[in-house]
C-alpha cells in the first residue's frame, strides 16, 4: 500500500510527466488555452494511460520475455495502445454516447502520444508490478491533467498581459511552462 | 533466430489486433443517418452557433429529427440552404436576410486616458468607460474577435461591417459589453448611428454626430418609420421605405445611408 502510495506521488509532483519528463508537450501546449478543453483533454489522457498501463504490463511479461525480444517492446506498444484506443473508442461511441461526445476529438488525439508510450515503457524500467504499473498510469495521467490545468489558467491570464510582440502566443507559454518545470524541482528533494 | 522470433510475435500481434478491430467495428457499428453527413457538408461550417447548436454537425443531426430547425441557420448561402430542403424533402419560404450594424460614430470626446486590458469588456467596467458617452463605442474590437466570419473590420477608430460576410448571426451582439451592435434587415437604407439615451444637451456637448432626440427625423418620415423613443432615434424597418428624408434632416449627422460600394463592402459611416 504504502509503495503504491509514494508511487502515486512520485508520478504526479516529483517525476511529472509533462514538467519532469517533459513528454506530451504538444497537447500541453495544443490544448492548453482553456481551462474547460484542458479538462478535457487531462480526463481523456488519465483514461487511456490507466488503460495503457494495464494492457502493456501483461504483454510485456507474458508474451515480451518468454520469447526474449523485449527490444521489441516500442514498436509492439504502439501496435497495442494504437488498437486499444480505437477498440474503447468503438465501445465508448457505441454505449456512452454522453461520454464518447465529453472525450470527443482528444481520444484519437492521443493514441499515439509520446506520454502514452513514455508512461508503459518507464513501467517496464521501473519494474513495476501489474498494480503498480496501472496505479502509475493513472497517477501519471493525474499529474498530465494538473500540469495542463495549471499551465491552462497561467494561459489565460496570459491572454490580457502586455508580452512583447516578438514574445506572443507560444514564445511566452514555453517560457511559463519553463518557470512551471523549475517550480515543479522543489517537490525533486522530496523524502518519501 | 531471435529476428525471426520478433517478427513472428509482431506480425501474428498485428493480425490478432487487425481482425479483433474488424470485428469490434462490425459488432459496435453505430448506425448514422446518411443525410446527416450530406447536410452536415451543406452546412456553412463556421459553427457560429446562431443556431442555438454549438456546432454545424449538430444542428445537422439534429435536423434530420426536426426538419424546421433548418431555419435556425443563418449563415447558410441560398442554394445550399434549398438543397438541404431538398434532402429533408420540405419546402420553405424565403429567409429574411439580416446584419449587423455598429450604431456608434466614435466621435464622443475622451474623459480619460485608458491604459489598462485592451479589451472592451475591460474598459467598460471602469468608471463606465474612457469615452464621456456611456454609450459609446469602446473601439478595442471585442466584435472583430467574436465574428466566425470575418465580417467585421477595424479601420481606423470605426468598425465596418463587410454585407458579403455577415450573415447577421448574433455572434458580436453578444460580445459587445456596450450593446452597440444592431441586427437589421439586410434592405434596410438607413440606419441610426447612435445608441446614446442621454439628453440632448448632454449628447451635443460631448459628441459631434450623437442622437440628440430633436425629433426633426420624426417630422420629415412620411411614413411614420421613425420615432424618437428616450432620446433615440429608432428605425421600424416594416415601414420605412428608405426615401431618405431622414438622412436629409437630421442635422447630426446620426441618421446615415447604409449603401454598397463597388467592391460590396458596406460601411455604416462615408
Amino acid at each position: 500500500m504504502e509503495d503504491l502510495l509514494v508511487i502515486a506521488v512520485g508520478a504526479i509532483f516529483v517525476n511529472n510527466i509533462v514538467l519532469y519528463w517533459f513528454l506530451g508537450l504538444c497537447p500541453f501546449f495544443g490544448v492548453s488555452k482553456k481551462t474547460s478543453s484542458a479538462l478535457g483533454m487531462g480526463s481523456a489522457v488519465i483514461f487511456v494511460m490507466t488503460c495503457a498501463s494495464a494492457i502493456t504490463w501483461p504483454i510485456y511479461t507474458y508474451l515480451l520475455i518468454p520469447f526474449n525480444i523485449e527490444f521489441m517492446r516500442t514498436v509492439t506498444f504502439i501496435l497495442v495502445i494504437a488498437t486499444f484506443v480505437q477498440l474503447i473508442e468503438m465501445v465508448i461511441r457505441k454505449y456512452k454516447p454522453s461520454l464518447y461526445k465529453a472525450l470527443g476529438i482528444y481520444l484519437p488525439l492521443i493514441t499515439t502520444n509520446c506520454a502514452i508510450m513514455g508512461v508503459a515503457l518507464l513501467n517496464i524500467e521501473e519494474g513495476y508490478s501489474f498494480i503498480g504499473s496501472v496505479v502509475d498510469g493513472f497517477s501519471a495521467g493525474i499529474g498530465f491533467t494538473l500540469a495542463l490545468l495549471l499551465m491552462s489558467g497561467i494561459r489565460e491570464r496570459l491572454e490580457f498581459a502586455n508580452v512583447p510582440r516578438s514574445f506572443q502566443d507560444l514564445p511566452i507559454a514555453f517560457i511559463s511552462a519553463a518557470l512551471l518545470a523549475l517550480a515543479f524541482m522543489a517537490f525533486s528533494g522530496m523524502r518519501l | 533466430m531471435i529476428e525471426a522470433e520478433a517478427v513472428v510475435v509482431i506480425a501474428v500481434l498485428g493480425t490478432v489486433f487487425g481482425v479483433g478491430l474488424a470485428y469490434a467495428s462490425r459488432k459496435f457499428e453505430v448506425h448514422v443517418d446518411p443525410r446527416v453527413e450530406k447536410i452536415s457538408e451543406l452546412l456553412p461550417g463556421a459553427n457560429c452557433s446562431a443556431c442555438g447548436f454549438p456546432a454545424c454537425m449538430e444542428l445537422a443531426e439534429s435536423v434530420v429529427k426536426d426538419h424546421y430547425l433548418i431555419n435556425n441557420c443563418k449563415a447558410c448561402a441560398e442554394e445550399s440552404w434549398l438543397e438541404i430542403c431538398d434532402i429533408l424533402g420540405i419546402e420553405l419560404e424565403k429567409r429574411k436576410q439580416e446584419i449587423a450594424l455598429v450604431a456608434c460614430s466614435y466621435d464622443s470626446v475622451d474623459k480619460f486616458e485608458y491604459e489598462g486590458v485592451k479589451t472592451c469588456a475591460a474598459a467598460d467596467l471602469i468608471m463606465d468607460g474612457f469615452k464621456a458617452c456611456k454609450y459609446a463605442c469602446l473601439g478595442f474590437g471585442d466584435c472583430v474577435l467574436a465574428c466566425p466570419f470575418g465580417a467585421i473590420e477595424k479601420r481606423g477608430f470605426q468598425f465596418f461591417v463587410d454585407f458579403r460576410n455577415c450573415i447577421g448571426c448574433g455572434a458580436c451582439v453578444d460580445a459587445c459589453p456596450r450593446g452597440l451592435i444592431k441586427i437589421v434587415d439586410k434592405n434596410a437604407k438607413v440606419f441610426v448611428r447612435c445608441n446614446s439615451l442621454d439628453k440632448g444637451k448632454i449628447v451635443a456637448q460631448i459628441c459631434e454626430t450623437g442622437c440628440t432626440g430633436c425629433k426633426q427625423c420624426e417630422k420629415a418620415c412620411e411614413k411614420e418609420a421613425i420615432k424618437v423613443e428616450n432620446n433615440l432615434a429608432v428605425i421600424d424597418y416594416e415601414l420605412c421605405d428608405g426615401c431618405g428624408a431622414c438622412i436629409e434632416a437630421c442635422k447630426f449627422g446620426t441618421i446615415v445611408p447604409i449603401f454598397p460600394s463597388e467592391d460590396a463592402v458596406v460601411s455604416n459611416s462615408e
